[in-house]
């Protein structure tokens, strides 16, 4: 038999995932790799490196599963880290505790999509606009968002693709209430709602 | 040692201090480790290795390995991995400052040598990955040569770099670190920004010292060759970007 068993290697372990290099780097990577560290690799018949630790979830209560959800999302907002202050993270963090709880989650509800959230953080550091009232999930996942000014509501819905969904409701100082809806792409919506959301009244 | 330099808003997105041992953890004592640190890391992945057979007449066939555990605390932040070989204490944005990191590191070793005893030391590693996020504005007539010392000379095959990767080992002249350093183009992580990343390794995997507090003198050692190379890697008008 000519098999060759998967090797852990070269570089301290990061868990990374987060910024993925654009080429083919795993390729790239483990053949360099395997020359800083054992260059005798090259002269085994067959070899299937795989440099990378998988990761095979277990069976999870949901219990579990809705922290994991929590996690992950604030794992989301690390990854922005340095583009929100403190207090931004903080006031995201308290929402999403006070939405991802297993009080108010049962089982077979669909727990909030990673990509949605990481869409309206983008959206939101883009748009430079922090003032956001509150955030929920739809019954698909998708991060739902509500601004509230004394002039405006606006909600819009985050596909994990980056197209969002929104409606606006407008309150005109003479009493009149108008209304709205769209369906653009995140920096269409930046347009959008700030047109809204930027009103005096 | 004088102080590293510092950024209001470090573009690091991962830090790492790595600790390998030349026997192997048992899987018992991987589980004690595992329940010792779920105070602090709540969320707990099994980590397996892959293992593919190929066989002469091509047939393939796998089978996964448990070698640890991902542990990942509530804030989602602060993460240690536990493989049978060695245990990483790792720190997403926002860095707290080496301080905080390293406290962290040296609490969770004692841990570890507190249940799993205190096998030879193998390597010592301090890895930092750190995403760059450039306004396309700013690259907009210009090259991403601008913002980093290193970088692809193919201008004699190519008016115009996009998409580029590379990386190189060597060794850090001023501490005798072994550095792995990789650069390249990352999935965008704004809208009308192009992401860098800039992943330093920094280790030691010979004279490893197997005293605790030599080994952690060694490891202030590969801080200092990180944030040597960093510096090196990049321009002032890349440190204005994280000012």
């Amino acid at each position: 038999m000519t098999g060759a068993v998967a090797k852990l290697v070269a570089l301290s372990s990061g868990v990374s995932g987060i910024g993925e290099l654009l080429p083919i780097r795993g390729a790239l990577t483990s053949s360099v790799k395997s020359n800083w560290l054992d260059r005798s690799s090259q002269l085994r018949p067959v070899t299937i490196q795989s440099d990378r630790i998988s990761e095979r979830p277990v069976a999870k209560s949901f219990d579990e599963e809705v922290f994991d959800s929590l996690v992950s999302l604030k794992v989301a907002v690390a990854t922005y880290a340095m583009h929100l202050d403190q207090a931004e993270r903080q006031r995201l963090f308290d929402e999403l505790d006070s939405k991802l709880n297993v009080d108010d989650w049962h089982e077979g509800d669909t727990l909030p999509a990673q990509t949605s959230f990481v869409a309206f953080l983008k959206w939101m550091i883009f748009s430079k606009y922090f003032r956001w009232t509150s955030i929920g999930v739809s019954n698909d996942g998708n991060i739902l968002v509500a601004w509230n000014t004394p002039s405006v509501l606006l909600t819009a819905n985050f596909a994990p693709a980056g197209i969002v969904r929104w409606t606006a409701q407008v309150n005109s100082q003479n009493g009149e209430i108008g209304h709205s809806v769209g369906k653009c792409p995140l920096r269409l919506f930046s347009e959008h709602a700030l047109f809204y959301l930027q009103r005096t009244s | 040692m004088p102080d590293a330099r510092q950024y209001p808003r470090p573009p690091i997105v991962e830090a790492v201090i790595e600790i390998r041992i030349g026997v192997p953890v048992s899987a018992r004592d991987s589980e004690r480790l595992r329940d010792r640190f779920k105070r602090r890391y709540e969320k707990i992945d099994v980590l397996n290795t892959i293992e593919v057979m190929v066989t002469g007449a091509a047939e393939v066939s796998q089978r996964a390995l448990p070698v640890g555990y991902k542990m990942t605390s509530a804030s989602g932040t602060d993460i240690i991995l536990l493989n049978k070989a060695a245990i990483s204490t790792i720190r997403l944005a926002p860095y707290p400052g080496w301080t905080t990191f390293v406290a962290a590191a040296q609490e969770n070793f004692d841990v570890f040598t507190k249940v799993a005893g205190r096998p030879p030391i193998t390597r010592l590693g301090v890895r930092f990955t750190n995403r760059v996020d450039i306004p396309n504005a700013k690259l907009e007539g210009g090259e991403i040569g601008e913002f980093f010392t290193v970088g692809i000379a193919a201008h004699a095959i190519a008016s115009t770099i996009g998409e580029y990767y590379f990386n190189f080992n060597g060794l850090h002249p001023g501490t005798g670190a072994k550095m792995f350093v990789q650069n390249g183009v990352a999935q965008p992580a704004l809208l009308d920004h192009t992401s860098i990343l800039l992943d330093i390794d920094a280790s030691f995997d010979s004279d490893v010292p197997q005293r605790i507090d030599e080994l952690w003198q060694r490891i202030e050692v590969l801080r200092t060759a990180k944030n040597a190379i960093f510096e090196s890697c990049i321009t002032d008008k890349c440190r204005e970007l994280f000012q």
